[in-house]
């Protein structure tokens, strides 16, 4: 079962958290600058797995992938495939990218919701849901056009988000 | 990208981002919340808008890592508001929010069954998300029922569907009730029947799951998994969205090939063929390409495949294919296939028969301990640990050492543990050993756990002849000018107790010993004070003539630690100082220390501890539990290492083991305080025991005894501890008797009583069934009536048994007229030590009781035993457990050591052959298991023919001391109840007691064990009375 996803910036901010199994609030930055401090001191090109037994206990791995300056980290068990997992990664990431036409830490960060969104067509329970990014973003637009169908919310582009960086 | 955004959420980020420290993010964050606390309060005012901005704030402010501890009931409210993207807010952060026991998700459990059951299919599956990812006992009793018709119903669309399975599984993980209805694993293999991918893939997660916890029940759902991998293989109706870079759905592939690793076994053969073809297929047909990602997705699918083959036991050749790919794997550039390569090798030396092909590899495998990756490194270290054996052991051991240099802290302490268990378990010699300990505590001292240098301490203490070398070895590290602690208390140690033994050595007279461990007092903490002080006691004792000087200089020493601040040392010292004044008595009290007994290791027994928590889960953990249950592969050691015999295991005495003064002696020395107690009592008294038989050589322990306290002293330092990490019972468990589980040896339905008609007092515990407990174990209750109980607790050695008879008066009265005689059965020689004839009230007594098998026979031991309470007198016969299966040892033979042996013995009457009938029928790995319970060693590979067994043990009796036993079964796959059994040994009694013995077990008829009668036998019957009073047999038709 895939216990955790986690997004997080190269500097060890947070841009989105979700644990499937349930863990204390007061332990979730310190989970957070754990798995920080594994990937931080991981060279480039060596393996995208890392053993997390001493911070999620016994036989639990985690998967990262590492794109420009995020981390994509999956947190699973063993009953879980590595590579697998690693695939799994990358069609997040990939959805990501048809989402927001190249994704940046930017998108990521004003658009939180929005990737709890998509992380909910992918997987549910811990469990993967969806492994087609066609079809997660057919799910992702129709509930784009049902958001826009009650007229309670405002359309803000792309290029709104943008003008908030620094 | 269509999903709508929200400005004020936007600007609240944006300020964040714009905060220059914590400091001022925090006041940001503090505002916000106080914003949302007021807005919140008067709800009037919200529109359903805000609220959902609000509601997203709280999500990031939660996942900055501030407590937010209000609002939860307006996020939980938001599920019931009627507009979609309102309740899709109130859904998802609901479920990163709160947890299954919030009492707020009570509150709306309605709106979401209403979501479920709805007709609104975007509802359904924001209800079912959730329900999935919180989970919860609530949600899985009132909901599981609508979630399972949402799965199984025809009209569902797909989207809704996959989603319901999910949370299915969920449900199912917190009430495994919820698919206990009828025809479940008929439902379940329709579904697997699915066309549509996703929902396919959601499906067999929940199935995945179900035949983890059961498998049995969802047989016939097999064939239909295997289908599935069929297509995807053939990449048969696969739609382009479902074809991961040209791969058809790597996560549907292994899933299902997870799902078939929780069978036992296929024993379908077209389903077999099938599935073996598909593996087949995936193991020659995946190459290392360019596209990174599609490297990763084919090699899923190929790792998840070497995994289902390893499970299936595959023949051969297939076994050699699989490890030369993993060979191929561990040397590729891409770290992630070396990472899964050497994961997959250490999980294949599961498999037997190909550690030789793995043990090719071994240099690779070495490279890999230096990779700069510290996830490959881990591997590397465990698949030479696993793959470690006495033909390689000193030069994976020798590697370890030398990578210790350069490991970072993170792995040193694993490391060093490694390395010790490795040099304990395959040393070619014992100075190796020790060269290898010391070097580990010199090089890793702070990673060395104290059970490192007990264990060598043993080693060297029992060994006469590593002595000298050790004290050697010892002498030359105090030379080291920066010396950790553990090296100061070991080399003391050693020093002090066969310095002596280097006297002549340059460099280590008394005085130069003494000066160059007490360089070292000043700087060491209390604990290693205590031992140097020993220490200086025994070189003042081994000064021969008597040194005036030196004896003045730790005199000395002693009286500044009479005042030392720990009382410890004190004692210490004001004993030492006393006792160096005794002259003679001196070198009496100051003896050598006696051998340890053998006890299993605590450091091996450490490893195995740890083997079990880090083992897969999973498949793989279920997997070699199967193997150990049926004991083909993997036999009563870690399962890594399941190819070495446990005779391999170094034993830590070499002395004649026989000596029993010595033994008790050893005994003696456990404090009992600390010695674990299991079951109570028993152990406890049995130090007393000791305590009170070896009295008399009192006087060569030491230090002094004449009170409790000193007990704990120098001592305890070295088998205190020791005494704690040991087995419950450590001393009977030695890893060289290997006398473990075992079931009854005699037959199921034996009388183990012959009552006295007369007797008014009946048992309160099952006797027969007590009896039958004690055949398979050494300790425990044998009788127990309201009056008394009866305990026992047994250690075999060779031919030899030590008994130990608790008697326990359980009343507030005494027990009277207690008699106990042993009726022995002419094999066996038994002396009972003399029986009190009263027992006090709430008081136990032990009763020793000496056993040596002079042959085999199946004929059993009987304790005659009466007592009186008030004027009811109550005699009762029991069954001693001492049956022949507690002189078997179990041992592995290769087919080069078992054919020459086999043929050898084709003689008539040492090798005979029956053809068992109205045999009970058993599969093959439980018949195997019933094997190893009888101490028969089953191993697997000496017959081609999988229907048959072959099985090796050595018997120990008086007059054919250690003799090898052979066995073979071949069985009749179409009639379990025949077989012929054919047993050999250099013996024709034993090969006919063995064989007889082994058909009593296998027999379905239940054998009526014979009883002797209650007839009178004077007390302390000789052990050698006419064979006619022996033989239980002959005694009952006596009576008849």
């Amino acid at each position: 079962m895939i216990q955790a996803v986690m997004v997080m910036s190269t500097q060890g901010k947070p841009r989105l958290l979700k644990f499937y199994s349930f863990q204390p609030p007061e332990k979730h930055q310190d989970l957070v600058r754990g798995v920080f401090q594994l990937l931080s001191a991981r060279p480039d090109s060596v393996s995208n797995f890392i053993e997390a037994d001493a911070i999620f206990g016994p036989g639990v791995k985690l998967v990262y992938k590492h794109l420009a300056t995020l981390y994509f980290v999956f947190v699973f068990d063993s009953s879980e495939n590595e590579l697998a997992m690693l695939d799994l990664v990358q069609v997040f990431v990939e959805t990501l990218d048809k989402c927001f036409k190249n994704v940046c830490e930017l998108d990521v960060v004003f658009n939180f919701n929005k990737l709890h969104t998509i992380l909910d067509e992918m997987i549910l329970g811990g469990q993967v849901i969806e492994t087609s990014s066609e079809q997660i973003m057919r799910s992702v637009e129709e509930i784009a056009r049902l958001e826009k169908q009650s007229n309670t919310t405002s359309l803000i582009p792309k290029s709104i988000s943008e003008r908030f960086s620094r | 990208m269509a999903l709508s955004g929200m400005r004020g959420l936007s600007v609240f980020v944006s300020d964040i981002r714009n905060c220059h420290n914590k400091e001022q993010e925090r006041l940001r964050v503090d505002k916000e919340l106080g914003n949302i606390r007021t807005r919140f309060k008067n709800d009037k005012v919200l529109s359903p808008y805000e609220k959902k901005k609000y509601v997203w704030k709280m999500l990031y402010i939660y996942m900055l890592g501030y407590d937010v501890d209000f609002g939860h009931m307006e996020t939980v409210s938001l599920i019931s508001a009627p507009k979609y993207p309102e309740k899709q807010v109130g859904y998802i952060v609901t479920s990163c929010l709160l947890n299954e026991n919030n009492d707020f998700l009570r509150m709306v459990i309605n709106t979401v069954r209403n979501d479920i059951i709805g007709r609104n299919e975007t509802f359904q599956c924001l209800a079912l998300t959730m329900v999935g990812n919180i989970g919860g006992k609530e949600f899985s009793e009132s909901l599981a029922p609508d979630v399972q018709k949402l799965l199984i119903s025809s009209s569902c669309r797909p989207v809704v569907r996959k989603k319901a399975a999910l949370c299915l599984l969920r449900l199912y993980r917190k009430n495994p009730d919820v698919v206990n209805i009828d025809g479940w694993s008929d439902r379940m293999a329709q579904l697997l029947d699915e066309r549509d991918l996703g929902v396919l893939t959601s499906v067999m997660s929940l199935f995945v799951s179900l035949v983890s916890n059961n498998a049995e029940t969802y047989w016939n759902c097999l064939p239909k998994c295997v289908r599935i991998l069929e297509r995807m293989a053939r990449n048969q109706d696969i739609p382009q969205e479902y074809t991961y870079y040209g791969i058809p759905s790597p996560w549907l592939q292994v899933k299902t090939m997870r799902a078939l690793q929780y069978f036992p076994t296929i024993e379908d053969p077209g389903a077999r063929r099938a599935l073996f073809e598909v593996l087949q297929r995936i193991l020659m047909g995946t190459d290392v390409v360019k596209n990174v990602n599609k490297n990763n997705a084919s090699h899923a699918v190929l790792f998840e495949a070497l995994a289902l083959v390893m499970h299936l036991d595959a023949e051969k050749e297939m076994m050699s294919q699989c490890v030369a790919l993993l060979g191929k794997f561990i040397a590729v550039r891409e770290p992630n296939i070396r990472y899964l390569g050497l994961e997959n090798m250490t999980r294949m030396l599961l498999v037997t028969d190909v550690q030789d092909i793995i043990k090719r590899h071994q240099a690779q495998i070495i490279t890999s301990l230096k990779d700069p990756d510290i996830s490959i490194r881990r591997r590397a270290l465990d698949l030479l640990y696993g793959m470690c054996d006495v033909t390689n052991a000193k030069e994976i051991v020798e590697e370890l050492l030398q990578y210790l240099n350069t490991a970072e802290f993170a792995m040193r302490e694993e490391l060093s543990l490694k390395a010790a268990i490795l040099a304990e378990k395959f040393a070619p010699d014992l100075s190796w050993y020790v060269d290898v300990i010391l070097q580990l505590i010199d090089k890793a001292g702070d990673f060395v756990s104290d059970d490192i240098w007990y264990r060598v301490v043993q080693f060297v203490t029992n060994n006469d002849d590593l002595q000298p070398y050790a004290a050697a070895k010892a002498r030359e590290y105090l030379d080291k000018p920066a010396l950790h602690e553990t090296m100061v208390k070991v080399s003391a140690y050693l020093l002090g107790e066969y310095g002596h033994l280097l006297a002549r050595r340059p460099g280590c007279s008394p005085k130069e010993l003494f000066a160059i461990i007490n360089d070292k007092l000043p700087t060491v903490s209390t604990s290693t004070v205590a031992i140097l002080l020993s220490t200086y006691a025994k070189i003042l004792m081994h000064t021969q003539p008597p040194d005036v000087g030196l004896q003045q200089q730790i005199l000395t020493i002693f009286k500044k630690y009479e005042s030392y601040i720990d009382v410890e040392i004190q004692q210490r010292a004001v004993e030492y100082f006393e006792l160096s004044r005794k002259g003679a008595a001196l070198a009496d009290v100051l003896a050598e220390m006696p051998k340890f007994p053998e006890r299993e290791s605590a450091l091996l027994k450490k490893a195995e501890d740890a083997e079990v928590d880090t083992a897969e889960q999973s498949a793989i953990k279920l997997r070699s539990q199967q193997q150990t249950s049926s004991a083909l592969v993997v036999v009563d050691h870690p399962p890594v290492n399941g190819s070495v015999p446990a005779s391999n295991h170094l034993t830590l005495v070499k002395m004649p083991s026989q000596n029993v003064a010595e033994e008790s002696n050893a005994t003696y020395e456990e404090p009992p305080v600390e010695t674990p107690k299991e079951n109570g009592a028993p152990i406890e008294v049995e130090s007393k025991v000791d305590i009170i038989s070896e009295a008399n050589i009192e006087s060569k322990v030491e230090p002094p005894t004449s009170h409790h306290a000193s007990q704990a002293d120098l001592l305890a330092d070295l088998l205190g501890p020791l005494a704690i990490e040991g087995p419950p019972a450590a001393v009977e468990q030695s890893p060289v008797q290997g006398l473990e589980a075992n079931q009854s040896p005699v037959g199921d339905l034996a009388l183990a009583t012959l009552e006295d008609q007369s007797n008014s007092v009946q048992p309160i515990v099952n006797v027969e069934e007590k009896f039958h407990i004690l055949c398979s174990k050494d300790s425990g209750v044998l009788y127990e009536d309201p009056h008394i109980q009866i305990g026992l607790k047994a250690e075999w050695r060779a031919h030899h048994g030590r008994l130990v008879l608790f008697l326990g008066n359980k009343n507030t009265s005494t027990l009277v007229s207690v008699r106990a005689l042993i009726l022995p059965p002419s094999h066996l020689k038994m002396e009972l030590s003399s029986v009190p004839d009263t027992i006090p009230p709430r008081a136990q007594v032990q009763i020793p009781l000496e056993v040596v098998n002079l042959r085999a026979s199946r004929d059993v031991a009987v304790l005659d035993f009466s007592y009186t309470f008030g004027a009811i007198p109550v005699n009762v016969k029991l069954r001693l457990p001492v049956v022949l299966n507690k002189f078997l040892q179990p041992i592995t033979l290769s087919p080069e050591e078992f054919f020459p042996q086999w043929k050898a013995l084709n003689v008539q009457s040492l090798k005979v052959q029956e053809v068992v009938k109205g045999v009970k029928p058993l599969p093959l790995p439980e018949m195997a298991s019933l094997f190893m319970s009888l101490h028969l060693a089953v191993t697997p590979g000496l017959d081609n023919n999988p229907n048959n067994l072959v099985a090796c043990t050595s018997f120990f009796s008086e007059t054919t001391r250690a003799m090898l036993c052979l066995v073979r079964v071949e069985t009749d796959p179409q009639d379990r109840t025949q077989l012929r059994l054919t047993v050999a040994s250099g013996d024709q009694h034993l090969t006919f007691e063995l064989k007889e013995f082994i058909k009593e077990h296998l027999i379905d008829i239940p054998r009526v064990q014979a009883v002797p009668p209650p007839i009178a036998v004077q007390p302390q019957l000789p052990p050698a009375a006419p064979a006619s009073y022996n033989d239980p047999g002959a005694m009952l038709a006596g009576l008849l």
